[in-house]
């Protein structure tokens, strides 16, 4: 028995822990892939007006977009370890519950239907420990269970919400205008021009310049960065119209220099930890920019 | 001597390449370099990480033992310096393609504060399974007697400031160049070549000084590469 070397049982213990911890941390790009809001609100684009912040702010009222109404005051406890908060009884017009979870120390966790964040070290205390979350409403349903990693601690604010799309309009050549919403896209797209005026800008131009279009022929999420390497620094300019769809108003501009994830370039508050490409049916949650904020959008990603 | 000469040929066999059967499976480009895999480990790749392990574990074992002369706090050093080397990854170095120098400086300070580093990983360390230990060391003379001069290195070493003594370990024990030792430190290579010699001084009279309390009988193995 050779007393300096490594006890192979210790050795392969660790070896198995470390490879564990590596495969828990996905890159920081990736990291908030559970920033989804799914069921209730959401958004595609970037820049386009809609969705919960810009219509909650009380900015605009757009054809199309999400009005949320907080019916109820916010629960907020903080537990350790797996729990359940109680909410009570919901609001009769109560179509949702929104979710915010703060990771209070490392470790996974994990909401009912399976979506899950994840917090190391270097996230507590900053914007990355925050994780957004809507849920539909099911009957009867009057709390929220997380499943943590053993002793993790976690701080939840829930709150039930009203949340209604209301329709697009058509203007006079039958065209839908309004905001993007789990409907899809309207045939023109509420957008606010560089002038400051709000207007539409028409979809076909957005998918051209967004990467919508391109990404139908990406065949991996290797073929979605070559192409946003490719059209790095280059600022597609759209037209912006008014809602007849032939008046320019002002003009939009997608511009990938400043703020997009994986480049150099800080992003926006709003869209810190959001991924550069997304999985299937994700979309992009930086709700209520300008795209000189948030820069290029994220790119679809078809699956395999 | 037969079973001293086996233990010191084990003790100072060249790293081992990849394990066997663990190489990256699947994947477009197998990258071996320790940037690459360091690199795809950042990326969330467990694989990669595991490959640096198997490359590197003896070597900070070996100095985890130097530097505290025991057999179980060395395992201890070695796994918490990975799980550092891990934990602090937004700083790590490569140097000349390698990611043992920093390694090994992560390893020095663990021993240097073991303390704080067990008490981070505790309870993972404690719940990591050991084989039990085999016969009692302090009864075989020839491993008793290795003891006695491990642990005199290791307390000779621990007289030395924690810049001499990541100078030493890289230098003198694991061979890198003075540029390297430079890089990782954060010194000039000027700066390096002159506190290391310096070091060396300080190192041989720590020895010299041990060595009148616990009289040798036959060369420090460790700094000899050979025993009696």
């Amino acid at each position: 028995m050779n007393q300096l070397h490594v006890d192979n049982l210790f050795s392969d213990a660790l070896r198995a822990e470390l490879v564990k911890r590596v495969e828990k941390i996905t890159p920081a790009r990736a990291k908030k892939r559970t920033w989804l809001w799914t069921g209730t609100a959401v958004f595609a684009g970037v820049g386009v007006l809609g969705g919960v912040g810009a219509a909650a702010a009380g900015l605009f009222s757009t054809p199309g977009s999400t009005q949320l109404t907080p019916l109820a005051s916010p629960v907020t406890e903080t537990h350790t370890g797996t729990a359940t908060v109680q909410l009570g009884p919901a609001p009769e017009d109560a179509t949702g519950i929104e979710l915010q979870l703060n990771c209070l120390t490392p470790g996974r966790f994990e909401f009912e239907d399976g979506a899950n964040t994840i917090c190391d070290h270097d996230d507590i205390g900053t914007r990355q420990d925050w994780t957004g979350y809507s849920i539909p409403l099911k009957a009867g349903k009057e709390s929220i269970t997380i499943t943590t990693s053993p002793g993790a601690i976690w701080k939840l604010t829930a709150q039930y919400v009203n949340t209604k799309i209301t329709d697009w309009a058509v203007n006079a050549d039958g065209e839908t205008y309004g905001a993007e919403n789990e409907n899809g896209s309207p045939d023109m797209v509420a957008v606010i021009a560089t002038n400051g005026t709000r207007g539409y800008a028409y979809r076909t131009d957005l998918e051209d310049a967004n990467g919508t279009t391109a990404s139908k022929t990406f065949k991996s999420p290797a073929d979605a960065l070559a192409w946003q390497e490719a059209i790095k620094g280059k600022d597609f300019v759209i037209p912006v119209y008014d809602s007849t769809g032939k008046t320019v108003v002002g003009e939009f501009v997608i511009s990938p220099g400043t703020g997009t994830i994986g480049v150099p370039g800080e992003p926006a508050p709003e869209c810190v930890g959001v991924p550069p490409t997304l999985g299937p049916g994700q979309t992009y949650p930086c709700p209520g920019l300008s795209p000189i904020e948030t820069g290029i959008p994220a790119i679809p990603v078809p699956s395999n | 001597m037969a079973e001293g000469r086996e233990h010191d040929k084990s003790f100072w066999e060249s790293v081992k390449p990849l394990g066997s059967g663990r190489t990256l499976k699947g994947m477009g480009s197998i990258e071996t370099g320790d940037e690459g895999l360091w690199h795809q480990s950042l990326l969330g790749q467990g694989d990669a990480f595991g490959t640096l392990y198997d490359r590197h574990r003896d070597r900070v074992f070996r100095h985890a033992y130097r530097l505290c002369g025991n057999h179980h706090d060395a395992e201890d050093i070695m796994a918490a310096s990975f799980l550092e080397l891990w934990r602090r990854r937004k700083h790590v170095r490569v140097v000349e393609g390698s990611i043992l120098p920093w390694l090994l400086v992560t390893t020095t300070n663990v021993a240097r504060n073991r303390a704080r580093a067990a008490a981070r990983y505790q309870r993972l360390l404690n719940s990591l399974p050991r084989n039990q230990e085999t016969g009692d060391p302090a009864a075989d003379p020839s491993r008793r007697y290795q003891n006695q001069l491990d642990q005199d290195l290791a307390q000779a070493l621990a007289t030395l400031t924690p810049e001499d003594l990541h100078l030493v370990s890289l230098i003198v024990f694991e061979e890198h160049t003075i540029t390297a030792a430079a890089a990782v430190l954060g010194l000039t290579p000027a700066a390096a070549k002159s506190r290391i010699h310096r070091a060396r001084q300080r190192l041989r009279a720590a020895l010299d000084r041990d060595a009148s309390q616990h009289p040798p009988t036959a060369p420090t193995p460790v700094l000899e590469g050979e025993r009696p």
